[in-house]
């Protein structure tokens, strides 16, 4: 990183912090900081939510997915444009008529006080958690590919979201998402094209894209039943149905910034500007990670992407193992880059049989590569058994870091961090708020004056950070940061979207039952969790369907007689 | 507050653009499948 990038990097980030607490700074109303402002429109909700979806970690992770696997990642968002459809005719109507501040003050009017809390305590739990993993994942890869102090990474990052989000809350965060969005955009846009520049002169975007779709990167939609295969359309349309349900629908970090500007039309146009543009957002990003892969069919990659940890590998024991491999490797790279080329010319004939065979001379030296890199990581987890052999968050940023130019390194850390920033920023602002509104204020004090709760507002959001901030500085005891996210996503979420289903469409259901299959849906998905080797998706279902089933059980047998009493 | 009123709420019946809500909803679902269209198309024409 030079003088410019880090002139780039901070003037963006220090730019759009600054904006929204000057936008915000004048601002004493507590229904402004809770539900945002009537200035907020469609277009600003619609990309507050993408912002909010996007973290850090889906420009970090993303890419390097599609590098290793290819797009079939995309399939995961196949359910939500339904999803979204359902909340813009179930869940939307009913938050703006009862004119709910939080999801759960919802769970209060259909039912009870105490499955209001349930449902609020489970949205604390998770997120509060999941906050401070939000700024943990960048800070960590960026440190360590910078060599910047992790510490000093996590607590910048971290106070600069809290400026804003706890003086200006929901119409900062709002207005600030739409800045760091366009930021996000235009970096991805620029980083396509630049590496599109990188590739060889002679090499059109055609060719590139013809040679990642026969060496099997392009398969972003598999029609196949296969209940093994981790992405299909089916597996994708169902189980990201469910997961965008419970997400769009019941996270309060995602409800406030619908909710934000108070018109029905605008939440909803807000959200169908994600149930359209989506999609093409992560087959963008995604088609990104396949151009850096078409990139290092010319150019060598290295042998394992995070090169700090392959650098303390190699002044081990295990020094003259990886020189090995780092021959090998070369050799089989030299041989593939010629079948490449081969390959490329005879994409060019139309002639089928030539060109199956052009495809199989590349695939037989990809394979090599690929077992070359597999022993690769079982070498660096001899040298050291805590690394972390999974190398695709750092495909994308070595990328960035080590073959773009100035001034747009320092724009893509910005995307990153604009990334994290947003994403925390909505956690930060949505616990405060349902801390203030399901908790202080119907709990410890019911005639606290506005301008009190406003201030309460600001200090419980600011103390939902410096809890974020200190998780952070905590977090490494954990092992996978995105697959800790989804994990912490999928064990609550089963539960708190089977409640609120239970309060669209299961009428005579009342809030003891549904309290107690709340309960006994979360102990049950949590010992599933620690004592079963069940992939974490499923816990989405489970949770869901235990509460929908237990709920009606109960209103139907053990409270049948209070019903009619 | 922030200014808007029950008034200002458009009913299930009316969306801006659209006409109906269920006009725009229909959009979306089309949309998709033109989406699930090209996606299908790059993976098969492609490999």
């Amino acid at each position: 990183m030079s003088g410019i990038d880090y002139a780039v990097l901070f003037g963006t980030i220090l730019a759009i912090a600054l904006f929204g607490w000057w936008k915000t700074r004048a601002d004493r109303d507590l229904n402004h900081y809770l539900r945002g402002d009537s200035s907020i429109r469609w277009g600003t909700i619609g990309l507050s939510v993408m912002a909010t979806q996007a973290s850090a970690v889906t420009f970090l992770s993303t890419p390097g997915q599609a590098y290793e696997n290819g797009m079939g990642f995309l399939q995961n968002y196949f359910g939500l444009p339904f999803a979204l459809i359902v909340v813009c005719v179930v869940f939307i109507p009913i938050y703006h008529r009862l004119k709910v501040v939080t999801a759960y003050e919802y769970l209060g009017q259909r039912f009870d006080q105490k499955t209001r809390l349930l449902g609020a305590f489970l949205f604390l739990l998770q997120r509060g958690l999941a906050a401070g993993i939000t700024i943990y994942a960048p800070a960590i890869i960026l440190s360590s590919l910078l060599g910047w102090n992790l510490r000093l990474t996590i607590i910048l990052a971290g106070l600069f979201v809290v400026l804003y989000t706890a003086t200006g809350g929901t119409t900062a965060v709002s207005h600030t998402q739409k800045w760091q969005m366009a930021v996000i955009l235009a970096g991805m846009g620029v980083a396509f094209g630049m590496i599109l520049h990188r590739l060889p002169p002679d090499f059109s975007f055609l060719q590139a894209v013809a040679v990642a779709g026969k060496m099997g990167k392009l398969q972003a939609v598999d029609f196949s039943f296969d209940f093994q295969k981790r992405y299909t359309f089916w597996s994708g349309l169902l189980g990201g149905f469910f997961l965008a349900l419970s997400y769009f629908g019941t996270d309060q970090s995602q409800v406030q910034r619908y909710l934000a500007g108070g018109s029905l039309a605008g939440s909803r146009f807000g959200l169908l500007f994600n149930a359209v543009l989506k999609l093409p957002m992560q087959f963008f990003i995604l088609l990104t990670g396949v151009m850096v892969f078409v990139f290092f069919q010319f150019e060598k990659p290295p042998l394992f992407f995070n090169a700090p940890a392959y650098a303390r590998a190699t002044q081990t024991a295990q020094a003259p193992k990886l020189a090995a491999l780092q021959t090998r490797f070369d050799a089989v790279f030299a041989e593939k880059q010629t079948a490449v080329r081969g390959l490329t010319s005879t994409l060019k004939t139309d002639s089928a049989p030539a060109i199956a065979a052009a495809t199989n001379a590349v695939l037989r030296p990809q394979k090599e590569l690929e077992a070359i890199r597999g022993e690769v990581k079982q070498t660096l987890k001899r040298a050291d058994p805590k690394i972390e052999t999974n190398d695709a968050d750092y495909v994308f940023i070595s990328f960035v870091l080590n073959y773009l130019p100035h001034g747009i390194i320092g724009l893509l850390i910005a995307v990153i961090l604009c990334a994290a920033m947003s994403s925390s920023a909505s956690e930060l602002n949505a616990l405060g708020s349902t801390t203030v509104v399901d908790f202080y204020r119907p709990l410890l004090h019911p005639t606290a004056s506005e301008a009190h709760q406003l201030l309460v507002s600001k200090l419980l959001t600011a103390a939902w950070g410096g809890v974020a901030i200190s998780f952070a500085l905590f977090a490494n005891l954990v092992e996978n940061l995105i697959q800790a996210i989804n994990i912490l996503g999928s064990i609550f979420y089963g539960s708190i979207l089977g409640i609120f289903l239970v309060a669209f469409f299961l009428k005579f259901v009342r809030g003891t039952a549904v309290f107690i299959a709340g309960v006994i849906s979360q102990a049950l998905v949590l010992v599933l969790f620690y004592s079963t080797e069940i992939g974490y998706l499923w816990y989405n279902v489970i949770g869901c369907s235990v509460v929908l089933a237990l709920a009606a059980l109960l209103e139907k047998t053990f409270f049948r007689n209070a019903a009619s009493a | 507050m922030n200014g808007k009123t029950d008034k200002d709420i458009p009913t299930d019946g009316a969306a801006p653009v659209f006409g109906t809500w269920r006009r725009a909803y229909l959009v979306v679902v089309v949309v998709f499948v033109v989406e699930l269209a090209f996606f299908t198309f790059v993976s098969r024409f492609f490999s």
